[in-house]
């Protein structure tokens, strides 16, 4: 084979690979967006709700951020380009966090809601660590970010805790959920 | 040193195979959606598939959704190899051309 047939298909490769990736993109960007708008909102309204409602609005967000989700996840099978055999164990994974970080609140009873947010958000953060090992390295940035904003607003102004996770993590979140889905990731 | 795949190389499945590699670990593609990525006849298509299926390279999956038949389609790890070995042959080519 000449050089030139090896640069020709060489180029065709990279199209190929480029038009397949846009095509197949899948909806983990749209969750990432999803998933910032709800902390946007709820972590926010935490900073200026009562504690006796936090637990209620938190079950309401993430009621309705997990139908979204769903949803979101449904319209795209139907879409039926390219279908990932991982969606179904990560949402398990996801629950067993969620188990993890109650378990962990019940057991060493954790009764002051920033750090139960703090553990929420460490608890995040290296979920999407683990995910970007398997997926994306941005999605292993994301969660490395979201645990040093955590740390962060907690030891430096914990008293704004709630609304610095909003906006820091929240539009972390977004932006880079943004970015994934207009990048095709 | 790598040297070229003579099954990828053909230009039909060589572009196959850059697709199927491009998909994240745990994907699979519809065949409808390869075809018409790829602008291939449904017949051409399932051609190469099977020729890349019997060398290992590729696997089919074929069910149904309702009553309407799905073919999947995902590189295998051999696949995944071979493509990058053949990769590495004609990069190696145009180095070589640019010494």
């Amino acid at each position: 084979m000449d050089e030139r047939q090896a640069r020709d298909d060489l180029k065709t490769i990279r199209q190929i690979m480029d038009r397949t990736r846009k095509g197949s993109a899948g909806y983990g960007g749209w969750f990432m967006v999803i998933a910032g708008v709800t902390w946007l909102i709820g972590f926010t309204a935490g900073q200026f709700l009562p504690e006796a409602y936090l637990g209620w609005m938190w079950m309401v967000l993430n009621i309705s951020m997990i139908g979204i989700m769903i949803w979101t996840a449904l319209r795209w099978r139907q879409r039926g380009n390219v279908r990932s055999a991982l969606w179904g164990p990560l949402f398990f994974y996801w629950l067993a966090l969620v188990a993890f970080d109650a378990l962990i609140v019940w057991l060493f009873n954790v009764n002051d809601g920033v750090r139960i947010g703090l553990l929420a958000l460490l608890t995040v953060g290296l979920g999407y660590v683990l995910m970007g090992i398997l997926f994306h390295w941005l999605i292993a940035a994301v969660g490395i970010l979201i645990a040093v904003f955590a740390v962060g607003a907690f030891l430096l102004v914990p008293e704004y805790f709630p609304l610095a996770m909003g906006f820091l993590g929240g539009g972390l979140l977004i932006g880079s959920g943004s970015w994934m889905v207009r990048s095709g990731k | 040193m790598s040297e070229l795949n003579p099954l990828i190389h053909q230009p039909t499945r060589l572009r196959i195979m850059a697709a199927l590699v491009s998909l994240d670990a745990g994907e699979k593609a519809d065949f409808v959606f390869l075809r018409d990525l790829l602008e291939l006849t449904d017949g051409n298509l399932s051609v190469h598939l099977q020729k890349l299926e019997d060398a290992g390279y590729v696997q089919i999956e074929k069910t149904f959704e309702g009553r309407r038949p799905k073919t999947w389609v995902w590189a295998t790890s051999e696949g995944h190899e071979a493509f990058s070995k053949h990769v590495d042959a004609l990069e190696a080519i145009v180095k070589q051309a640019g010494l």
